[in-house]
């Protein structure tokens, strides 16, 4: 087995362990901390989140510090409010931000946030702000992580970490090497409650190797949704890529060493050459990668096809199998409910897994530890889909994957 | 939509209306007694659908009795389990099987009377007009040109041809030269999801199928300890390439379409069992999961998994996603007049059988292809192109997932 790699699990582990060790060495009661003196405001009917009485498990606080945070970025989804940082016990909300003066005032409101700033730019240069959330245009993401890097300040992005550029992937991992800063993808399917209980389930030994796994982000879009400069307007399917990949990447930390990716040219207008930036034909993308397990992954995305849609994914290794369910050979499986969430923070989109992510962040800077999907798992989620689309324009030739280790 | 190259859709309609006509004309009705055949009771006969009256709508092409020889009762007893007996268009004169135990008990379980002790002896009996073939998969070429050989339609169990591309095409010759009917029993093709997704894909329901994917996983029963596996005439089955045997999934595209895989690149992950250690199986096989993406006559793409040492829930099953909507348990998609989705009625009497109730409605297609004069659902064409892409993914897979182009077989 070799789970010595990019082992992500090794660390969620110890962070376990820690918190419960902290929190009998801090002398905290678990069920008695008020965690900020905010009340819990009741879960309104969010899509996705799971039936799981996730009261099983009790939020433990691992300090009574406040990280203070920006907040960037409040367009279509509005994602830099919906992590629920405004409602974290350790975190103040400093300042926000976003390009359009309407939708700054907007986010300001939800985030109950006093300060605002025109740009990114701006806003990192607060001396007060310790991290920033990133929800700005996918292209933007490298080169405005870059910039919150520079300023000295934490960073957390919304997918992908980079929109089909590999040298700013390059520059970014570079970036965060050197500043000693945290570094957090927000890649959803990885709270997915399924995806959770696989990555137990893997780390604990019950797929022992995983043979094959197959992730899908189905998404049928006739029109664009509305984006910054309009870049998400015919984008190849495989750049976006991460809520599929992370099925394999986010379960083992693995990566992908080589892929074969097909392509078909899309009826959609806005997917033919002529009509978008990237001059890409393909609303339908379907990848097929060697893992570094020595494993093969089926990696799906599509724009252009009817039907059934979402996030999803299923994996099958030596030792059993994730169809939905374990079945499998290990008869002991691993605790698999998701971690607590804080009072006051909400499950969120995504299947439950936006207050997750937002807490997950929080939580690595507090204990100074990786977080769970640090730059080189991000980046090894987000380039395969890359070099997946390059191999799709030319009629699935065979190409190797730049490998992230950190 | 290159709808008109191999389209048996048209042909199927054709048949449903002609079968009305028939029966209108020779003012037959669905009562009529057949032969005395007793229904068999459906014991062990997993997959049987919820489907209340199998019968319903069904109207008898004709009064003549098809006579039958069924060759092989090994590990599935697949000699006897497609309902040939029990068929009021068909007589089973003789039955087979090279092991005197096995011959004695489906002559018992058809009521048959006469036994040959091979198919090279069954099919010298004149009188038999049809043969089916439910033998090793690796004989399935050389028995079936024996048949054809002494001029009896041929139905097979899959995979048409084991591992040989030659052996595929020397069947294919001798079927085009013979005139007789061929028939691969591929059950998907009559499953209730894939029969909908073909009625639905010829109805124009999915546009161009952009992207499908089918899989057969069956490995060792969990928690299983010294696994061999199915047991197989000269032990055939043990250590197979996985994509030799490519059907159940590859009906999922094929079967649905009429269209072919043009291109493939397969992986494979060498498996941690003993039996695909290497020297310990007769075809050098190293893979028990083998993982192919192939490119489609229509220019989409299709993912077909076989995988046989990962535990889990077995299945043999698929998904569409085509232009104009999609087919996962159910169509979603821009389409809303959709055609009758329902599998064709059986003749009283006749099980739906196993995988997915799909038995029944295989032998019921091959009987009427005769008695009709009329290609077959899953004719030798249809069986080459799912069956050799599977042969040519292992090919593929043990050089590393190189792409590879793919025969394609039209009449």
């Amino acid at each position: 087995m070799k789970k010595n790699m990019n082992n992500d699990l090794s660390g969620r582990r110890n962070f376990l362990k820690l918190s419960v060790l902290g929190a009998a060495a801090l002398g905290m009661n678990q069920f008695g901390c008020k965690g900020g003196g905010k009340t819990a405001p009741e879960i309104q009917g969010l899509e996705n989140v799971p039936e799981n009485p996730e009261a099983v498990k009790t939020w433990v606080p691992l300090s009574d510090r406040k990280i203070r945070m920006g907040l960037v970025g409040y367009g279509v989804c509005k994602f830099s409010a919906a992590f629920g940082f405004q409602n974290h016990p350790n975190v103040e909300v400093v300042a926000v931000s976003d390009l359009f003066p309407d939708r700054c005032a907007e986010l300001a409101k939800v985030t109950r946030c006093n300060k605002t700033y025109p740009s990114l730019e701006e806003l990192v240069k607060d001396k007060s702000i310790e991290a920033v959330m990133i929800s700005t245009d996918a292209p933007g993401h490298p080169r405005h992580c870059i910039e919150a890097l520079r300023h000295g300040k934490h960073v957390a992005v919304n997918v992908p970490a980079t929109f089909g550029s590999v040298e700013e992937a390059e520059e970014l991992f570079e970036e965060v090497k050197k500043s000693g800063l945290k570094y957090m993808m927000f890649e959803t399917s990885c709270f997915h409650e399924d995806l959770y209980a696989m990555r137990q389930i893997y780390n604990a030994g019950g797929f022992g190797k995983v043979v094959y796994s197959e992730g899908e982000y189905y998404h049928y879009a006739s029109v664009p949704i509305d984006s910054y400069k309009g870049w998400r307007i015919g984008g190849p399917p495989q750049w976006y890529p991460t809520h599929s990949n992370a099925y394999y990447n986010g379960v083992t930390g693995g990566s992908f060493t080589e892929v074969s990716c097909l392509g078909i040219p899309s009826i959609i207008p806005m997917l033919k050459p002529e009509n978008n930036v990237y001059r890409n034909p393909f609303g339908t993308e379907i990848a097929l990668f060697r893992t570094s397990e020595g494993g093969m992954s089926r990696m799906a995305v599509s724009w252009d096809t009817p039907g059934d849609s979402g996030e999803k994914g299923r994996i099958r290794g030596q030792r059993g199998s994730f169809y939905g369910k374990y079945e499998g050979l290990e008869k002991n499986l691993p605790d698999l409910i998701r971690p607590p969430l804080p009072p006051g923070v909400e499950a969120g989109g995504h299947g439950g897994s936006h207050g997750r992510l937002g807490d997950e962040f929080i939580a690595s800077i507090l204990q100074d530890r990786k977080p769970l999907i640090d730059i080189a798992t991000a980046l090894n989620m987000t380039v395969p889909g890359i070099i997946a689309h390059q191999s799709a324009l030319k009629n699935g030739e065979w190409m190797k994957i730049p490998q992230y280790s950190f | 939509m290159n709808k008109e190259k191999n389209n048996q859709l048209s042909s199927r309609r054709k048949f449903i209306s002609m079968a009305g006509a028939g029966a209108a004309a020779m003012a037959m009705t669905p009562g009529i007694a057949f032969a005395g055949v007793n229904q068999p009771s459906l014991d062990g006969v997993q997959d049987v659908p919820e489907q209340q009256d199998l019968s319903k709508g069904w109207v008898p092409v004709s009064d003549r009795k098809v006579r039958v020889g069924l060759v092989g009762y090994g590990a599935s007893r697949f000699g006897a389990s497609f309902g040939f007996q029990n068929h009021p268009n068909v007589e089973v004169v003789a039955v087979s099987d090279l092991f005197p135990d096995r011959c004695a008990e489906l002559a018992r379980v058809t009521n048959c009377k006469k036994t040959y002790p091979s198919l090279e002896e069954l099919v010298k009996d004149k009188n038999i007009e049809a043969v089916f073939v439910a033998t090793d998969a690796p004989s399935h070429p050389r028995h079936c040109i024996e048949v054809l050989k002494h001029g009896k339609h041929v139905a097979t169990a899959v995979p048409v041809t084991y591992g040989s591309i030659e052996d595929g095409e020397r069947l294919l010759e001798e079927v085009k030269k013979s005139g007789l009917k061929f028939m691969m029993f591929e059950t998907s093709c009559f499953r209730e999801d894939l029969y909908a997704m073909r009625k639905i894909y010829m109805a124009g329901g999915f546009g161009r199928l952009v992207y499908s994917e089918g899989e057969y996983y069956h490995g060792a029963p969990l928690g299983a300890t010294n696994y061999t596996g199915t047991p197989s005439y000269k032990d055939w089955r043990k250590g197979g390439p996985p994509q030799w045997y490519p059907t159940h999934s590859n009906a999922y595209y094929i079967g649905v379409t009429d269209g072919t895989f043009t291109e493939v690149t397969c992986f494979g992950v060498p498996s941690d069992r003993e039996i695909y250690k290497p020297g310990n199986n007769v075809y050098n096989n190293k893979f028990s999961t083998e993982i192919a993406l192939f490119r489609t006559s229509e220019e989409g793409m299709s993912r077909m998994a076989r995988s046989g040492d990962t535990p889990g829930t077995p299945s043999e099953t698929g998904r569409v996603r085509g232009t104009r909507g999609s087919y996962y348990g159910k169509y979603e998609g821009l389409e809303k007049n959709l055609p009758d989705l329902n599998r064709p009625p059986l003749p009283p009497g006749v099980p739906a059988g196993g995988h997915g109730g799909s038995h029944g409605p295989l032998m019921n297609e091959f009987v009427l292809s005769i008695l009709e004069d009329r290609k077959p659902l899953v004719d030798i064409i249809m069986a080459m192109n799912m069956t050799i892409p599977g042969i040519v993914a292992h090919s593929s897979a043990m050089k590393d997932g190189e792409l590879m182009k793919i025969p394609q077989y039209k009449l």
